[in-house]
């Protein structure tokens, strides 16, 4: 096997496959990116056995060939090359010669029959979908997902395809996210739990791209996007009934300004107790008072805000960290939080919901003293 | 001031106040599963038996000077601590209780420090039978060192540094391993710079003693120089894991032992985290052989799980630690030893309440928790109990020299004849 190609492309290349090599691994094997060099194309493949990325590489091919090199070990070397700078290629048993002009490097692979083979692709008709509306589903659902490894269920975004609508929800039992997309041109009825990794990994490649084919069967998920087709396995998992726990009758409802809630919310909760996180949010008829104290630290804060509540006064606390991230990710100037009882799931809403879209979070509180 | 009180050979002193007739004779007490020596009698040390040595090793001089071997009896020692420690507490503003035969007490104010020292040693004897040694000074690390002078150096018990002379003096006196705070490796490295007595300690630059034992051992140096750095600690420690284990007095084979030792395990647990207004987020399970067996091989069984919300529920606890032993348990095998622990432990009243949990029964669930500890603190451990326990444990440990629970157990209450 012996190609050339470009610093830069090579690069760019092993450094998205690089986000889906896992950082320890029982198989060596996945440390490693398939080079499939062919007389047409050249492909790079890399695994951890769940998500799956393959790329192509503009190559100049003198000899075709598969080896699978370490990819740290690649990069490390190619890194501090000029831009424009040509690499050659070449194998001799395993052996991978990494030349320049300036001088070469010798670096041990492993055979090609020893990485796992490529997933099938579907025969179905993809889904397209143009990359700001999937990226937008992503990004206002991912941070919500759980990162308990024993929740497998809670560990990806469930997506409900149908009607020309995408409902996605992420939930890790403490906070809930649910964002239904409408006006999209899909004409399939499936129901998929996409693991949190896969749509990280898709998140942080699609922004040039302006339309993504996104195909979905029994049990794998696969994106592309331009020349890159991502694989992921899908979740095997029931996700729970997230409709049965978003409270219909919260009828004390709170209108404030989403970014002077944040600000104060980010201040009190430097003081807050760093295993509980825990702020107290005193509801009056104008105003919010945020508290927080840590006995353990003997420090305590506080500060008033305007706002505009409607119902009995009410004292409810939270999770500080869990409160950041829902107001960081609705969006208006003004936000709706609909709540009932100190013990009972809030609902975070934005004033005004963005065309062909609605979105609903939900935060459950902390018991508070007494 | 600040006065340490601790009691003398603590275990030994307990087994000695119910049975008079082992005064002046040499005792040793053992671990778990009586294994090996972790307490004597001044009789026993004067045999030359060691301690943690085991009791094995130490048979031909135990069996050769008819030394009284007993099994830890920790219901009676934690009774006669609580006893000890309270009345400390009856007659000082503040106490940091450090361990289970040690408190530090705030002496401030005290005019006669040393009198009225001497008068709570002899009250606490007379009430409780536990003699005491009592150190003072004018910080938390020079209280320690009064204290090791009173019980190594005086017939009375009590030592108090009450000047700068006199602490001057008994510094010279004092090896630096002998230092609070200062361990096996700080002293041999101190040693190897030729510094070792607790005053040549305090003589050494306070920056080198800064880079070379961290703030650390720059607080104690400033102690043992009078400026107090280590305040009383009246608020006990949180726990942030709370583990039971124990080796089984008899190795099992059978799931059901297992069950019945994880399920009191798990039980204890939530024992301790109401114990301490607390629930956990976590827990894990482990079993494991007997790695010193040649016949089997090694296995070390460990799983956990996350609960949905924080919890201190008996119930969902020992359901949680059951599933984890299904799991990890391997048919066939020699089992040695069992635990549960339960970890990223919260405040029951700081609870991240978890959207999918049924919160219906919980105020019951709360209530019944708080009748069944309540039997249990008044009428005596597992009175009232979970049936997967087991009524009679084959599993528990081996004790076979167990002192009779004199002040927590009825039917061993001593009974006088007049």
């Amino acid at each position: 096997m012996k190609f050339s190609t470009s610093k830069k492309q090579l690069q760019s290349s092993l450094l998205k496959l690089s986000k889906v090599i896992p950082s320890r691994s029982t198989l060596p094997i996945l440390s490693n990116v398939l080079f499939s060099i062919k007389e047409n194309e050249s492909i790079l493949r890399a695994t951890d056995l769940e998500v799956s990325l393959k790329v192509k590489l503009p190559t100049s091919v003198e000899r075709i060939g598969d080896v699978t090199v370490p990819v740290h070990s690649v990069l490390g070397v190619i890194n501090e090359y000029n831009e424009d700078t040509r690499l050659t290629f070449e194998v001799l048993e395993n052996k991978i010669i990494i030349s320049s002009d300036k001088g070469s490097f010798e670096i041990m692979g492993r055979p090609a029959v020893e990485f796992p083979n490529e997933p099938d692709r579907p025969n179905n008709e993809p889904i397209n979908i143009e990359t700001s509306v999937f990226s937008e589903i992503i990004n206002k659902t991912i941070f919500a997902v759980s990162k308990d490894e024993l929740k497998p269920a809670l560990s990806g975004v469930l997506f409900q395809i149908k009607n020309n609508s995408i409902l996605s929800v992420s939930t890790d039992g403490h906070r809930l996210v649910k964002y239904i997309r409408r006006g999209l041109n899909i004409n399939i009825n499936r129901d998929v739990i996409i693991p949190k990794k896969f749509l990280s990994l898709i998140s942080s490649n699609i922004s040039q791209a302006e339309n993504i084919n996104l195909y979905i069967n029994e049990n794998q998920v696969i994106v592309e996007v331009g020349n890159d087709i991502f694989y992921s396995r899908v979740i095997d998992e029931r996700f729970p009934d997230f409709e049965s726990v978003i409270p219909k009758d919260n009828d004390k409802e709170l209108i404030v300004n989403r970014l002077d809630l944040l600000s104060t919310v980010k201040r009190v909760s430097v003081l807050s107790n760093k295993t509980t996180r825990q702020i107290a949010l005193n509801l009056t008829k104008d105003n919010i008072k945020i508290t927080t104290e840590d006995n353990e630290k003997s420090s305590k804060g506080f500060e008033n805000i305007s706002g505009s509540f409607t119902g009995e006064d009410l004292t409810i606390g939270y999770n500080a960290a869990y409160l950041k991230d829902i107001l960081s990710h609705l969006t208006s100037d003004e936000i709706i939080i609909k709540l009932d009882s100190p013990i009972s799931a809030g609902l975070f809403f934005p004033k005004e919901q963005l065309k062909d879209s609605d979105l609903t979070m939900l935060l459950m509180p902390i018991r508070l003293n007494n | 001031m600040i006065a340490l009180a601790d009691c003398n050979n603590f275990y030994a002193s307990c087994e000695r106040v119910f049975n008079p007739a082992l005064e002046n004779k040499p005792i040793v007490v053992l671990s778990n599963n009586d294994g090996c020596i972790i307490a004597r009698s001044n009789e026993a040390k004067s045999l030359g038996i060691k301690m943690g040595e085991p009791v094995f090793k130490a048979r031909k001089i135990i069996e050769g000077n008819n030394v009284n071997v007993f099994s830890t009896n920790f219901a009676l020692y934690g009774d006669m601590s609580n006893r000890v420690m309270s009345m400390l507490a009856d007659v000082a503003p503040e106490i940091e209780i450090y361990s289970i035969d040690e408190a530090f007490i705030d002496f401030t104010g005290i005019n006669n420090p040393s009198g009225f020292a001497g008068e709570l040693k002899n009250d606490i004897r007379k009430s409780t039978g536990i003699p005491v040694s009592i150190g003072i000074g004018p910080t938390k690390t020079l209280a320690k060192i009064a204290n090791h002078v009173a019980k190594k150096k005086t017939d009375s018990g009590i030592f108090c540094l009450d000047s700068p002379v006199k602490i001057d003096q008994i510094l010279k006196e004092i090896s630096v391993s002998d230092i609070w705070g200062i361990g096996s490796r700080y002293s041999s490295m101190l040693c190897g710079q030729n510094i070792r007595t607790a005053h040549d300690f305090i003589k050494l630059d306070e920056q080198w003693v800064l880079e070379k034992m961290t703030i650390v051992g720059l607080k104690t140096l400033q102690e043992l120089k009078e400026h107090k750095h280590f305040a009383l600690d009246t608020n006990p420690t949180w726990k942030k894991n709370i583990c039971t284990s124990r080796s089984f007095g008899v190795k099992t084979k059978k799931l059901k032992d297992l069950k019945e030792a994880i399920t009191s395990h798990s039980v204890r647990c939530a024992e301790k985290l109401r114990m301490q207004n607390a629930c956990a987020r976590y827990i894990s399970v482990l079993i494991k052989t007997d790695p010193f067996n040649d016949k089997d091989r090694y296995y070390y069984g460990y799983r956990s799980v996350s609960f949905n919300s924080p919890t201190n529920d008996t119930i969902r606890i020992v359901q949680a630690a059951n599933d984890l032993l299904k799991c990890i348990y391997k048919q066939g095998l020699t089992y040695k030893k069992a635990g549960v622990i339960v970890g990223d432990i919260v405040p029951q009243d700081r609870v991240q309440i978890d959207l999918f949990e049924n919160l219906e029964n919980d105020s019951e669930i709360n209530s019944l928790h708080k009748a069944v500890d309540r039997i249990n603190r008044s009428m005596g451990r597992d009175k009232v109990q979970i049936l997967g326990q087991g009524l009679i444990s084959k599993w528990g440990l081996k004790r076979e020299k167990l002192s009779p629970c004199y002040t927590t157990r009825w039917e061993d209450i001593l009974k006088i004849r007049c």
